[in-house]
C-alpha cells in the first residue's frame, strides 16, 4: 500500500529542490569571498536546476504527500525559473547603480525560489507551511534591501508583520483541517467533521488569498511593492504571485473535486460559490478603481497586479464545471511575461533623489522619443497588460473569459470586461507620458544590458504569444496550449 | 457576402499591401534619427512615401486581378486555434476592401507627399513618417482584416498613432484635460465595440458556429434571429454596441467631442487620420457587418438616427467657429453623420460612396487649409485672413473645387454621393421623411458655412498683419501637387456612380453590391429628380446667404450676433457639450476612484477606533490572564521589539492595524458569505 520511502525516482524528483537549495546556501557563502559573483553563482544555480527539471520524473509522490512531482508542478517551477531569471536581469543592474552588490542578495533570491518550488509540488499541510515561511522570509529581508530608503524598511516591515499574521492564519486553518479530518495530507482528505473543515480551508484560503493580495487581504501589496526595491517588487508580482496561484488551484481542485476523486470534498461547493465570486469582483474592481488615480507607476503596476489577480479569480471557480486550471496556467505565463517586461522599463527609468526613489508619471515624459525600443517596448506590455489583441494578454483575457462563460459565470464576465475596458486608461496614459508630453527635466534612463535583455526576452514573449497563441507548427516546442492542459490533467 | 458566382481566389499579394508600411515605419522609427542627421530629410521621406506609393500600386493591381464580384484571401497562418475555434491570421480583398484599401494607400500617398513640404525643417521629421506609415499599416489591417479580431486589432492600431500623432505638437498647443477627455471618450467607444465582439462570438458559439471570419459570420447570422441578450434581440443589442464603437471612432452624437480636439496634431494628420481614413472605419465596420444590420432593423434605426442628428448638429457649431481646422473639424463630424445616416437607412454602398468622396474633398480642403496655415506662419484664425486668392492661386483653387464639391454643386463629387444618401433617406427600406429632412437640411448649412470659410479666407482685403503679408507666398511644388491631385479628384471621383436619373449606370453601387446586403431605394426617377432639384436649391441659397453675409454685406454679421448674442454665445461655446461633459461623466470616474482613497482613509480609520474601543474592554478583562501566563514571554518579546519598533515609526500611523482589520473583516465576510448570508454575485 505505502510507496517505497526512497528509491532512484525520488532522488532524481529531489533535485531540483536541492540544486536551488544548496546552491542558495553556496551563492550566500560566497559573499563572504567574492561578493561580486553572486550573480554568476545564481545564473550557474539556475542553469543547474534547468538541467535537473529537465531530467525529473513525472510523476512521483512521497511522504504522505510531502513532494508531489507531477506535470503540473514541473510546469508551474518552469514558470517560476523564468520569472527567477527575469528578476536576476534587473537585479544586478540595479544592485550595481546602487552600490550594493552583494552574493547574498542572490542568495536569498534562491532561498525564495525554493520555497516556491516546494509550494507548488506539494498537498502536505505541514509542507505548504514549511514552503509558505521559506519563501516569505527571504522576501522580507530583501524588500528592505535598500537600507537608507526609510520607504523601503517601511516596506519590509509591514510585509513582515502582515505576512506573519497571514501565517498565523494559515497554521490556525491547517490545525483545524486537521482536527477534523485527521490527516494533514490533502490529497487523503475523507470528510470528518464537515463544520470544522470548512473552517479550516477558509482560513487556510485566507492565508492563500493574502499572499495572492485578493481583496480585502491585498492592502499590505502596493506599500510593499512601492517600497521594495523594483527588481524585487517585479519577483514578488510574478514569482510570489505564480506560486501562489499554483497552490491554489492544487488546494481548491481537491477541495473541489466531489464526485471525481475520492478526496471528499470538504469544502461546500454551493456555500464557497458565492465568497470566491465576491473576492474575483472585489480585487479586479478595486485594483483597477485604485489604479485610475495613481500617478506614482510603480505603485500603479502593483494595484495593476492586483487586478490581474482578480482576473485570476475567475478561472478559480467552478462554476457549472470545474476549476479552470488550463485557462489560469495559460493567463500566467502571459502576465509573466508582460509584467516582467513593464518592471524591466519602470527599472531602467527608477531613479533616487535623496536616498528616495521617484518614479512619477510626469518622469516618462519624452521616453519614447529618447529610446524608440524602450518606448515600443513598454507600450506592447501595457497594451498586453490591457488585453488587446496580438498580445499575449489578449489571450490569456480569452481564454479565461470563454471557459468562465461556458461554466455559466456570464455576469462575472462582464464584470470583467469592463474592468479590463476601464485598465486601458490607466495603461494609455502612461504611453501617452512616453509620447506626448516634454519635460525641462528629461529623466535618466539607464541603458543597461541586463534590462536590455529582460526587455527583448519579455517582448519576444508577449509578441510570440500574440502573434501564436499556441505556438503552432514549430518543431520540438509542444503547442503552449497543449503543455498547460497537459500540465493541469495531472490535478485531480 | 454572398459569393454570388465568383469563387474566393487564394492569393499571397495581400500581405505586401500591409506590411510595407509597417517596413517603412520600422525603418524610420529605428535608424531614422541617425539617417536624418547624416543625409538630411531626403532619405526619410523617400522611404514614408515610396513605401505607401508601392503599398498602393499592389493594391491596385491585386484589385484589378480581382474577377468581377469576387474576392481574394491571402491566408498567412493560423494564428489561433483553440477547441474548436480557428482564427486565421488572414486578408480579405473583396469589393468593399478593394475600395477602402485604395482609398487609404492613395490618399496617404498623396498626403505622405505633401507631408515633405509641410513638415520641412522639423527635427522630428523622421519621427513622424514612422508613424504615419505605421498608421497606414494599422489602417490596412483594419480595412482587409478576414475576421472580426484582426478588425479590432487595426482598430486599437489606429487609435494608438492617432494618439500618437496629435502628441506630435501636443506640449505647446493644448491642455492635457483636453487629451484626457479625448481619451475617455475613445474608451468608451471601445467598451461597446469589445462588447458587441464578445456578444456576436459567444451568440454564434451557442449555435456552434466558431468562426470571426466575415464570409462565415454572414452565412450563419440568420441562426441568431429570435435570441435575446439581457431581454433585447440578440442581434439588435450587438449591432447597437458595435454602433457604439463606431460613434466612438467616427464621432457621432454623443462621442464627437474628442474630434474637434484632435486638430491639434499637424495639419497633414488631420486630412489623412482625422478626416479621410480613420474616422471612417465605423462606418466601414458597419458596411463590413452589413449581414448583421439588415437582420436588425432596431439597430439600424439607432444609426440613421444617430447620423441625421449629428449631421444636422454639427453643422449649426460650424456656422460660429472661427479656427479654420475646427471648421473643418465640425464638418467632417457633421459629414460622417451623413455618412451613418447612409448605412444606418441600409444604403451601405451609399455610405461608402460618400466616404470615398469625402475622403477626396475633405483631404484636399484640409490640406488646402493646411498650405494657408503654412503661408500664414502658424495663423489659423479666419479673422485674420483674407484676400489670399491673388497670392495663392493653385491652393485657392482646390479649395474652391472641393469646397463645391462638399457643398453638393451638381458635377462634383460629393454630389452624387450625397444624393445617393439623401435619395435613400427618403425612399430606402429603412427610410423616413425626417431622416431625409436633416440630412438635406445639414448639407444646406454645410454649403453655408464653408462658403464662409471660402470668402473670408480667400476673398475681401487680408487682415493679417505686416510681417506675415510680407512672407505670404504660394507652397512649395511638393505641396500643390497632391493638393491638384486631390482637386481633381474631389471633382471627378463621383462620376463612378452617376445614378440611372441623371443617366448614370450607378456603376459604384453594383460594384459594391456582392459584398455588401442588397437595398434598393423604390420610388420614382421623377420623385428622385425632385428632391435632387430640393437639396441642389438649398445649397445654393447656402452659398447666396453667405455670399449676402461675408462679401456684400461684411458688417452684417457682427450686427446679426449682437443682436442674438445668447444664441449665437451658445453656438460658439458648442452648446457647451465639453464642460457638461467634463463636469458629469469625466469627473464621475475620477470621483469613484478618488472615493476608494477617501474609503482607505477615513471610514476604515474609523471602524479601527470604534475596535480599539471594543478591544479595550477585551484587554481589561484578558489582563489577569496576561499577568498570570503570558507576561514572562511578552517581556521577553518585548526587549526584541523595541529596536525593530523604532525603525518602523511609520507603521504607527494606524495602516497597518486598519490592514489587519481588513483582513479581520474579510474572514468575517468569508465566513458570512460561506454559511449563506450574503445573496449570489
Amino acid at each position: 500500500m505505502s510507496p517505497p520511502l526512497f528509491g532512484p525516482d525520488i532522488l532524481r524528483a529531489l533535485l531540483p529542490f536541492i540544486v536551488v537549495a544548496v546552491g542558495a546556501t553556496l551563492t550566500t557563502l560566497l559573499g563572504a569571498w567574492r561578493t561580486r559573483l553572486g550573480l554568476a553563482a545564481a545564473v550557474a544555480v539556475l542553469a543547474v536546476a534547468v538541467l535537473a527539471l529537465r531530467g525529473a520524473p513525472e510523476s512521483v509522490r512521497a511522504w504522505e504527500g510531502a513532494l508531489v512531482l507531477d506535470r503540473f508542478s514541473l510546469v508551474f517551477m518552469a514558470l517560476l525559473l523564468g520569472a527567477a531569471f527575469f528578476t536576476l536581469f534587473l537585479s544586478e543592474p540595479v544592485l550595481r547603480r546602487e552600490g550594493r552588490v552583494r552574493a547574498e542578495y542572490y542568495g536569498l533570491l534562491l532561498f525564495s525560489l525554493s520555497g516556491m518550488f516546494l509550494l507548488v509540488s506539494t498537498t502536505n499541510l505541514l509542507m505548504i507551511f514549511l514552503a509558505l515561511e521559506l519563501l516569505s522570509i527571504p522576501l522580507y529581508v530583501l524588500c528592505g534591501y535598500a537600507r537608507e530608503d526609510d520607504r523601503s524598511i517601511e516596506a519590509a516591515m509591514k510585509y513582515f508583520v502582515l505576512g506573519s499574521f497571514s501565517s498565523a492564519i494559515f497554521l490556525f486553518g491547517a490545525a483545524l483541517l486537521f482536527g477534523a479530518t485527521g490527516t494533514i495530507d490533502l490529497a487523503a482528505m475523507h470528510g470528518g467533521d464537515r463544520l470544522l473543515g470548512a473552517a479550516g480551508v477558509l482560513l487556510l484560503l485566507v492565508g492563500f488569498f493574502f499572499k495572492a493580495a485578493a481583496v480585502p487581504f491585498h492592502m499590505w501589496a502596493p506599500d510593499v511593492y512601492d517600497g521594495a526595491p523594483t527588481p524585487i517588487a517585479s519577483f514578488m508580482a510574478t514569482a510570489v504571485k505564480i506560486a501562489t496561484f499554483g497552490l491554489l488551484l492544487r488546494v481548491l481542485s481537491f477541495a473541489f473535486a466531489a464526485e471525481a476523486h475520492p478526496a471528499a470534498a470538504f469544502l461546500d461547493r454551493e456555500a464557497a460559490e458565492p465568497a470566491l465570486r465576491w473576492i474575483a469582483i472585489l480585487t479586479m474592481s478595486v485594483g483597477n478603481l485604485s489604479a485610475l488615480t495613481q500617478n506614482n507607476v510603480k505603485r500603479m503596476l502593483a494595484y495593476s497586479s492586483i487586478a490581474h489577480a482578480g482576473y485570476l479569480f475567475l478561472g478559480l471557480i467552478p462554476g457549472s464545471g470545474a476549476v479552470d486550471g488550463a485557462g489560469v496556467t495559460y493567463y500566467l505565463v502571459a502576465y509573466l511575461f508582460m509584467t516582467s517586461g513593464a518592471f524591466a522599463v519602470i527599472a531602467a527609468l527608477s531613479a533616487r533623489e535623496g536616498g528616495r526613489e521617484v518614479l512619477t508619471v510626469d518622469r516618462f515624459a519624452g521616453v519614447g522619443y529618447r529610446r524608440p525600443f524602450l518606448g515600443l517596448a513598454m507600450t506592447i506590455f501595457l497594451v498586453s497588460l490591457a488585453g488587446i489583441p496580438p498580445t499575449a494578454g489578449f489571450f490569456g483575457k480569452y481564454l479565461l473569459f470563454r471557459g468562465a462563460i461556458d461554466r455559466g459565470l456570464t455576469g462575472l464576465v462582464v464584470i470583467a470586461v469592463l474592468n479590463s475596458a476601464l485598465s486601458l486608461y490607466y495603461y494609455l496614459r502612461v504611453v501617452v507620458f512616453f509620447y506626448m508630453k516634454e519635460t525641462d527635466r528629461p529623466a535618466a534612463i539607464d541603458d543597461a544590458l541586463g534590462f536590455r535583455l529582460a526587455m527583448i526576452a519579455a517582448l519576444a514573449g508577449v509578441l510570440w504569444i500574440g502573434f501564436m497563441p499556441d505556438l503552432f507548427g514549430l518543431p520540438g516546442i509542444p503547442s503552449l496550449l497543449g503543455w498547460v492542459q497537459a500540465s493541469v490533467s495531472s490535478l485531480p | 457576402m454572398h459569393e454570388s458566382g465568383a469563387g474566393i481566389a487564394e492569393t499571397s499579394l495581400l500581405r505586401w499591401i500591409v506590411l510595407l508600411p509597417l517596413l517603412g515605419a520600422v525603418w524610420n522609427g529605428f535608424l531614422g534619427k541617425r539617417i536624418q542627421r547624416r543625409f538630411g530629410e531626403r532619405p526619410i521621406a523617400a522611404v514614408g512615401c515610396l513605401a505607401v506609393a508601392a503599398s498602393f500600386l499592389i493594391a491596385l493591381r491585386a484589385v484589378l486581378a480581382l474577377p468581377p464580384g469576387g474576392a481574394a484571401v491571402d491566408r498567412i497562418y493560423t494564428w489561433f486555434g483553440a477547441g474548436d475555434l480557428h482564427v486565421p491570421f488572414a486578408l480579405l480583398l473583396d469589393p468593399l476592401s478593394s475600395v477602402m484599401a485604395l482609398v487609404v494607400t492613395g490618399v496617404s500617398a498623396l498626403i505622405h507627399l505633401y507631408s515633405i513640404g509641410y513638415m520641412r525643417g522639423d527635427r522630428g521629421f523622421y519621427r513622424y513618417f514612422s508613424f504615419l506609415n505605421l498608421f497606414v499599416f494599422a489602417m490596412l489591417l483594419l480595412v482587409l482584416g478576414d475576421n472580426i479580431l484582426l478588425l479590432f486589432v487595426g482598430w486599437e492600431g489606429v487609435g494608438l498613432c492617432s494618439y500618437l500623432l496629435i502628441g506630435f505638437w501636443f506640449a505647446d498647443r493644448e491642455k492635457a484635460a483636453a487629451g484626457m477627455k479625448a481619451f475617455l471618450v475613445n474608451r468608451i467607444g471601445d467598451l461597446g465595440f469589445i462588447v458587441g465582439i464578445l456578444a456576436l462570438w459567444w451568440s454564434l458559439a451557442k449555435h456552434g458556429l466558431f468562426s470571426l471570419d466575415f464570409r462565415a459570420m454572414a452565412e450563419g447570422i440568420h441562426l441568431l434571429q429570435g435570441d435575446t441578450i439581457l431581454g433585447v434581440p440578440a442581434l439588435a443589442f450587438i449591432g447597437i454596441a458595435l454602433f457604439v464603437g463606431a460613434a466612438g471612432k467616427s464621432a457621432q452624437i454623443p462621442l464627437y467631442v474628442w474630434l474637434p480636439d484632435a486638430m491639434a496634431g499637424p495639419t497633414p494628420v488631420s486630412a489623412l487620420i482625422h478626416a479621410a481614413t480613420m474616422v471612417t472605419a465605423g462606418v466601414y465596420m458597419i458596411a463590413r457587418m452589413s449581414f448583421l444590420y439588415s437582420l436588425a432593423p432596431q439597430a439600424l434605426a439607432v444609426v440613421a438616427a444617430i447620423g441625421a442628428a449629428t449631421a444636422l448638429f454639427a453643422a449649426t457649431i460650424g456656422f460660429a467657429q472661427t479656427d479654420i481646422k475646427k471648421v473643418l473639424a465640425y464638418s467632417t463630424v457633421s459629414q460622417l453623420g451623413t455618412m451613418m445616416l447612409g448605412v444606418g437607412v441600409g444604403a451601405y454602398a451609399a455610405g461608402i460612396f460618400h466616404l470615398m468622396t469625402h475622403a477626396f474633398f475633405k483631404a484636399c480642403l484640409f490640406l488646402s487649409a493646411g498650405s494657408v496655415i503654412h503661408a500664414l506662419g502658424g495663423e489659423q484664425d479666419l479673422r485674420k485672413m483674407g484676400g489670399l486668392r491673388k497670392k495663392m492661386p493653385v491652393t485657392f483653387l482646390a479649395m474652391f473645387l472641393s469646397t463645391l464639391a462638399i457643398a453638393g454643386i451638381p458635377g462634383f463629387s460629393g454630389f452624387f454621393s450625397k444624393d445617393e444618401i439623401l435619395w435613400n433617406a427618403y425612399a430606402g427600406p429603412h427610410g423616413h421623411w425626417a431622416l431625409w429632412l436633416a440630412g438635406v437640411l445639414g448639407a444646406g448649412m454645410t454649403a453655408f458655412y464653408m462658403f464662409r470659410l471660402l470668402f473670408l479666407a480667400f476673398f475681401g482685403t487680408c487682415r493679417a498683419d505686416e510681417e506675415t503679408m510680407r512672407h505670404l507666398h504660394e507652397s512649395p511644388r511638393v505641396m500643390t501637387v497632391p493638393l491638384i491631385a486631390l482637386a481633381v479628384l474631389s471633382v471627378a471621383g463621383g462620376w463612378v456612380g452617376i445614378p440611372k436619373a441623371l443617366g448614370g449606370g450607378n456603376h459604384f453601387h453594383y460594384y459594391l453590391e456582392p459584398a455588401v446586403a442588397a437595398h434598393e431605394a423604390h420610388g420614382s426617377h421623377a420623385l428622385e429628380l425632385v428632391l435632387i432639384a430640393v437639396s441642389v436649391l438649398l445649397a445654393l441659397s447656402g452659398i447666396a446667404l453667405a455670399y449676402h453675409f461675408y462679401m456684400k454685406k461684411p458688417d452684417l454679421p457682427a450686427r446679426l450676433t449682437a443682436r442674438a448674442r445668447g444664441l449665437h454665445r451658445l453656438v460658439e461655446n458648442k452648446y457647451y457639450v465639453d464642460e457638461i461633459y467634463g463636469a458629469t461623466a469625466v469627473r464621475g470616474v475620477l470621483i469613484l476612484s478618488r472615493a476608494l482613497r477617501v474609503f482607505d482613509d477615513y471610514v476604515i480609520d474609523g471602524i479601527v477606533n470604534l475596535t480599539g474601543w471594543i478591544a479595550r474592554i477585551v484587554a481589561l478583562i484578558s489582563g489577569w490572564f496576561d499577568l498570570v501566563f503570558v507576561d514572562g514571554l511578552v517581556n521577553a518579546l518585548a526587549n526584541g521589539t523595541i529596536d525593530l519598533g523604532r525603525r518602523a515609526r511609520r507603521l504607527q500611523t494606524g495602516a497597518v492595524q486598519t490592514y489587519v482589520l481588513a483582513v479581520f473583516g474579510g474572514i468575517l465576510a468569508l465566513i458570512a458569505l460561506y454559511l449563506g448570508l450574503g445573496g449570489r454575485a
